[in-house]
């Protein structure tokens, strides 16, 4: 504790100015790095959003369990922090693309027995210039979107999307 | 006592390492953007364009990429890191590799299914060791990247990278 005191009373005014200087070209750097690296246009307003959940392979019983959804809060996303509501259930066989290798193609070949759920949800959400997002949750084409509700969850991809009309 | 002499007294071990943390600091920017004094030393700003192979994507994905024209892309959501300008795309049918069972290899039409050429537009930094955005990730032919729009999240394969005229 004394050897401490003792450095800490050595400090002088060239330290200090160096620290100082120090610790401004840091900030600098910084805000100089993320002004580059950031998109110039990030103004945010609400808006309403419509999305297509693929959820694929599903049990008989456990598609069945989707359309009871309809009309229904649904979470979305692995944070669990983001909400809608489920406004469509479509239940369709499961189709998988497989090749062919007899004559050279690529064939889409239903899986017996297990179904696809697309779960249509409407959102509110805050957009951007390059993103969808309500509080954690990125909506987008292509993205991974768990969902789950009163009685059911899965994993699926988002397939669809589009800005519902006010 | 000469002024000089009183400031040198003045200096501890601490401001010698805050001296030699700035000085490093400084080298290592030059090295990293300056091509190690090349003539071809780095541009800061430069325009320079790249082609994106999206390969197997569904109709809705291009549709999305359609409207994300003339937007930026992320490469990450959290930060929102500038990649790069989406200028021009070309879809075509999707092809896949089937091996065949007499042994022969064939190139195969993916049903419902279509490849997206992609061009970028780029602002960042060009020297002699290559092409970087403004989020310095390097743009290169074979490199792959996870890229964002407002509308769609695609992977895709840079193909080529030239400089922007």
């Amino acid at each position: 504790m004394m050897k401490f005191k003792m450095k800490f009373k050595k400090l002088n005014w060239l330290d200090i100015v160096l620290g100082a200087l120090l610790v401004i070209m840091i900030c600098l750097g910084g805000a100089i790095y993320f002004k580059s690296m950031g998109v110039e246009s990030t103004v945010s307003n609400k808006t309403t959003v419509r999305f297509v959940v693929e959820c694929n392979e599903l049990h008989q019983e456990a598609a069945q369990q989707f359309q009871s959804a309809v009309g229904q809060p649904v979470i979305y996303g692995a944070s669990k922090s983001d909400t809608g509501v489920v406004t469509d259930v479509q239940i369709t066989p499961y189709r998988k693309i497989t090749k062919n290798t007899q004559n050279g193609t690529y064939i889409y070949t239903n899986y017996a027995d297990r179904y696809t759920a697309l779960v249509t949800i409407e959102a509110e959400v805050s957009q951007t210039e390059t993103e969808f997002r309500q509080d954690k949750e990125y909506v987008r084409i292509g993205a991974p979107m768990p969902v789950r509700g009163k009685g059911y969850a899965s994993n699926g991809y988002i397939v669809e999307l589009e800005e519902v009309a006010e | 006592m000469k002024p000089i002499e009183k400031i040198l007294k003045k200096i501890h071990l601490v401001d010698v390492a805050i001296i030699l943390l700035v000085l490093a600091a400084i080298i290592g920017v030059a090295v990293r953007f300056g091509g190690g004094g090349d003539s071809r030393s780095a541009a800061a700003d430069a325009k320079f364009n790249a082609t994106i192979l999206i390969h197997d994507v569904r109709e809705s994905n291009v549709k999305a990429l359609e409207k994300s024209m003339n937007l930026p892309f992320v490469t990450d959501e959290k930060t929102s890191v500038a990649y790069g300008t989406l200028v021009n795309m070309e879809v075509t049918p999707a092809n896949g590799i089937v091996e065949k069972t007499d042994g022969t290899v064939v190139n195969a039409t993916i049903p419902e299914k279509y490849d997206v050429l992609l061009t970028f537009s780029f602002r960042g930094k060009v020297n002699e060791n290559g092409y970087y955005n403004q989020d310095v990730m390097e743009i290169a032919a074979g490199s792959t990247h996870t890229i964002r729009s407002k509308w769609c999240s695609v992977y895709g394969i840079v193909q080529r990278v030239w400089d922007a005229e």
